[in-house]
């Protein structure tokens, strides 16, 4: 009894390694190809985490009028920045200012 | 532009604006200031530089005003990162001495697109204005059918994803504030398999036909042809920086990662 009880379990293991293993084929998984592997993988390196996006946090309104509207029914202050003396603008929410 | 980039971009000032409503203006080519903004102007210290902070109220009246560089200088590279944190968080608390406010936990919202491309454009290993990414989002117009399924590798002009490529340029760098309006190179597509495909190339990029190219590198993406079709991709160059008071080139390294919206 003392024998047999431990094999077989081990042989129902195997039986279920066997069964999982046929019941689940390898996906046609992305790495399945060298190259997808390595864009993705280089895609993941280029993304930002989320700890570097705080910025995207800030409660924008476009423009001084919507920050009022809004800050009046919402009880809120307003942060409101102004750049002059500049040829061109560019964008401080985009980061191009 | 240094207030983003050293200053809002900071977690603790994050974390200071999380009861605020933020809005911005730019005056551009000397257009007249909005009447709306002129009582703000007109009621504010002079001085300091061109970069002006107006902390109002909720009933829109004005509180306080600050200088967007510390020390009421203008220049704004005299000053750390870590200096433009203590000087606005200092100056916004004084923002809202006495006002109760309210308690709010902003979410993470990134810019979205109903059916395009989402850029993170950043240049890795810089500090302040230039250390932090920029996210754009492109709706699709023709890409997609662009970069239909190839049956067997074919060539792809980049200039056709230019409404992609032209974006990844630096932040923070004033000399560029516009997207790239040339997009050179010839890139490849080719099947990965049954439904996927890799594209990839060589490109180059400059403001104008005349002027030089101010970035080359490489863009890679996989292309998966399932229900619709997604992209997972990226960029990786140098972007040729002048710095005139050394009066020489710098290369700088940037990169894009490009993701296909909605997921």
């Amino acid at each position: 009894m003392s024998r047999t009880l431990p094999r077989l379990v081990g042989s129902l293991l195997l039986t279920l390694a066997a069964v999982t293993t046929a019941a689940a084929p390898a996906p046609p998984s992305t790495a399945s190809h060298p190259d997808v592997a390595r864009v993705l993988a280089a895609y993941r390196s280029a993304r930002p985490a989320d700890r570097d996006l705080q910025i995207f946090k800030l409660d924008w309104a476009g423009s001084l009028k919507e920050a009022k509207t809004r800050a009046a029914k919402e009880n809120r202050p307003v942060l409101f920045v102004a750049t002059t003396q500049l040829e061109d603008a560019g964008d401080l929410r985009g980061g191009h200012c | 532009m240094h207030v983003r980039g050293s200053s809002l971009s900071q977690p603790r000032v994050v974390e200071a604006l999380k009861p605020f409503i933020v809005a911005f203006w730019g005056q551009a080519n000397q257009e007249p200031i909005p009447a709306d903004l002129l009582p703000l102007y007109q009621a504010s210290q002079r001085g300091g530089s061109n970069v002006r902070c107006f902390i109002l109220g909720p009933d829109g009246t004005l509180r306080h005003s600050f200088n967007g560089f510390p020390g009421n200088a203008g220049n704004p590279l005299g000053f750390s990162p870590d200096a433009y944190v203590e000087y606005f968080t200092g100056e916004i608390a004084r923002g809202v001495a006495g006002l109760k406010l309210p308690r709010v936990v902003p979410a993470l919202k990134l810019p979205e697109v109903k059916d395009g491309v989402r850029l993170f454009i950043r240049v890795p290993g810089r500090e302040g204005a230039y250390g932090y990414p920029v996210v754009e989002t492109v709706e699709n117009q023709e890409e997609w059918k662009t970069l239909a399924f190839p049956e067997s590798p074919r060539k792809v002009e980049a200039s056709r994803l230019s409404r992609w490529l032209r974006l990844c340029f630096p932040p923070g760098v004033n000399e560029q504030l516009h997207p790239f309006g040339v997009v050179k190179g010839t890139l490849t597509l080719k099947p990965a398999g049954k439904q996927q495909a890799i594209l990839s190339g060589r490109i180059k990029m400059a403001k104008t036909e005349n002027d030089y190219d101010l970035f080359e590198g490489a863009f890679e993406a996989v292309l998966d042809y399932g229900t619709r079709t997604t992209l997972r991709g990226a960029v990786d160059g140098i972007y040729w920086r002048f710095d005139p008071h050394r009066r020489r080139w710098m290369d700088w390294k940037l990169t894009a990662a490009l993701e296909s919206r909605p997921e």
